[in-house]
């Protein structure tokens, strides 16, 4: 699903913030990426999300060579993949309900089929009866839900997430990587940045780690060239 | 379909934007309306003056405006024979008052009787014939000493040029005009397209083309600029009416052509329509270059 062989990326010319980065995630997986900040967990999940193209090194996303891929056809990727980020990025010009329908308006589906998909997922996330209210009423809880609803709404492969629960108590943050772990279940991939150890320890999940801007080798699994390695709960 | 309102227009640099597509509509329909006014006064000159020519008699000497003599008799006979001349359609002597009329705003009423004027014999030519007017001049110059025959060609040409030019220059305006709009909205759409990077940025992630994204800044830019044309518009119909009041005021046989037919009046009611597109086509286009930067 995506594969990066010895991917570097570096800013003008300073020093690489991402060095040989190998990395392979198949679908249907989940992984947590950790490390300190500023190790380059970003900068890794926005080459992943197709924010940001490599500097150097190969990487292929869906199958797609992404240094081949003409520029017009990277949006069509990019609607296969999810992302959640630790400051939500709701809108708030928009209500919760056109927060979540974004991403399928952007892709020009159905409106009839949009309202009745938002509705179901807004369900699903809890917030069925906040649809109309704008995001700023929303606790920082309910807005990471809104944009986990958001990130999902386009049943993507791929979902990526950011530190999500950054802005949330231990509580909420369990009851998001919950959440993730039920969609990793129905069969997405899932990607979940965070500096939160101790979160991290209480699911069985492989782990990626990131330091000084290498991933850090892991040789008991050998289905990624350089990590993850498991925690134990 | 692209929401607008994904992108509101209250926030950043571009909130001046109507107001000064308000001030380069006003500019443009004055310099329009200019333009039009002058090709339009042109036209009419120019139908009025090239099937007619004007004979002078001048005077003889001690000789003054509507004295009976010599030059009564040289009218009559060069009347007569320019009325049995081919292709003359209408030879018209002007009476002395009709020639105190046209010099009264030049010389005011008390002179003129005192001034010895030359005759004027207005001449219409049928047009269907053509006609030789050296050998006429010859004919004319039998008649008598110091008749002279003005085609107004000269003068008519002088002015057909001036107008011309000023034509053109009216022109060189509206492209300027159109120039100064185009800097003002690019300016103003890449001070709106980062203050609003952060959406722009997230639309991005979500997998919306360059179109979509271009699409809502286009339609924000077009609202602005409609809004500010309409204003302008409505400025230079104020300034407009404000003007043809005054014109009337004036006594001219020229002002006359100078006021705007109806279906001028009307063309300039496009303008803010036009400022609307090239605001919107220009916003598009900056918005593309600037996602062009984008992976």
């Amino acid at each position: 699903m995506v594969r990066f062989e010895n991917v570097g990326v570096r800013y003008g010319a300073g020093p690489e913030v991402l060095r040989d980065i190998n990395l392979h995630i198949a679908p249907g997986s989940f992984h947590f990426l950790t490390g300190a900040s500023g190790a380059g967990k970003s900068t890794l999940l926005k080459l992943m999300y197709l924010g940001q193209l490599p500097s150097r090194g190969f990487m292929q996303v869906f199958g797609h060579d992404v240094a081949k891929t003409h520029r017009n056809d990277l949006p069509a990727l990019r609607r296969r993949i999810g992302v959640v980020f630790q400051d939500f990025r709701l809108l708030k010009n928009l209500n919760v309900f056109d927060n979540v329908a974004l991403p399928l308006r952007i892709a020009g589906e159905d409106e009839k089929r949009t309202r009745n998909n938002v509705s179901e997922l807004l369900d699903w996330v809890g917030l069925a009866s906040r649809l109309r209210d704008n995001p700023d009423t929303l606790s920082g809880g309910e807005q990471q839900r809104v944009a986990i609803a958001r990130a999902v709404i386009s049943k993507p492969s791929l979902l990526l997430a950011d530190e999500p629960t950054g802005n949330v108590d231990d509580r909420i943050a369990y009851r998001l990587v919950r959440l993730f772990e039920e969609l990793h279940r129905s069969g997405t991939a899932v990607v979940v940045a965070t500096h939160n150890d101790a979160l991290v320890q209480r699911f069985s999940q492989p782990v990626l780690v990131l330091a000084d801007s290498v991933l850090q080798p892991c040789p008991a699994d050998a289905d990624v060239d350089a990590g993850p390695r498991r925690k134990s709960k | 379909m692209a929401r607008p309102d994904l992108i509101p227009d209250s926030e950043g640099a571009g909130r001046f934007l109507p107001w000064v597509v308000a001030v380069m509509v006003f500019f443009a329909a004055l310099a329009g309306a200019s333009g039009l006014a002058l090709h339009q006064a042109t036209g009419a000159w120019r139908n009025d003056l090239i099937n007619t020519i004007t004979v002078e008699i001048l005077p003889l000497k001690g000789t003054k405006t509507g004295q009976t003599g010599p030059d009564s008799s040289r009218v009559i006979a060069v009347t007569k024979m320019l009325r049995a001349t081919a292709g003359v359609a209408e030879a018209r002597p002007l009476e002395d008052a009709a020639i105190a009329k046209l010099l009264h705003p030049w010389l005011g009423g008390g002179l003129i009787g005192d001034l010895p004027l030359p005759r004027l014999i207005d001449v219409r030519l049928s047009g269907s014939q053509a006609i030789d007017l050296s050998l006429l001049a010859k004919q004319l110059a039998k008649i008598g000493p110091d008749i002279r025959i003005d085609d107004h060609q000269l003068w008519l040409g002088k002015l057909i040029r001036l107008s011309q030019s000023l034509q053109w220059m009216m022109l060189a305006c509206l492209a300027m005009i159109c120039f100064a709009t185009c800097a003002v909205v690019i300016f103003g759409t890449r001070a709106a397209f980062a203050a609003h990077l952060e959406v722009v940025n997230l639309l991005h992630v979500m997998g919306a083309r360059d179109g979509y994204i271009a699409r809502l800044f286009l339609w924000r830019a077009m609202a602005m600029g409609l809004k500010g044309g309409l204003l302008g518009l409505a400025v230079t119909a104020a300034a407009l009416f404000a003007l043809s009041r005054l014109a009337a005021d004036l006594e001219g046989p020229l002002l006359g052509n100078l006021a705007l037919s109806p279906l001028a009046l009307l063309s300039l009611t496009v303008l803010p329509f036009l400022a609307a597109l090239l605001t919107a086509v220009t916003a598009r286009r900056t918005v593309l270059r600037e996602l062009s930067r984008m992976p």
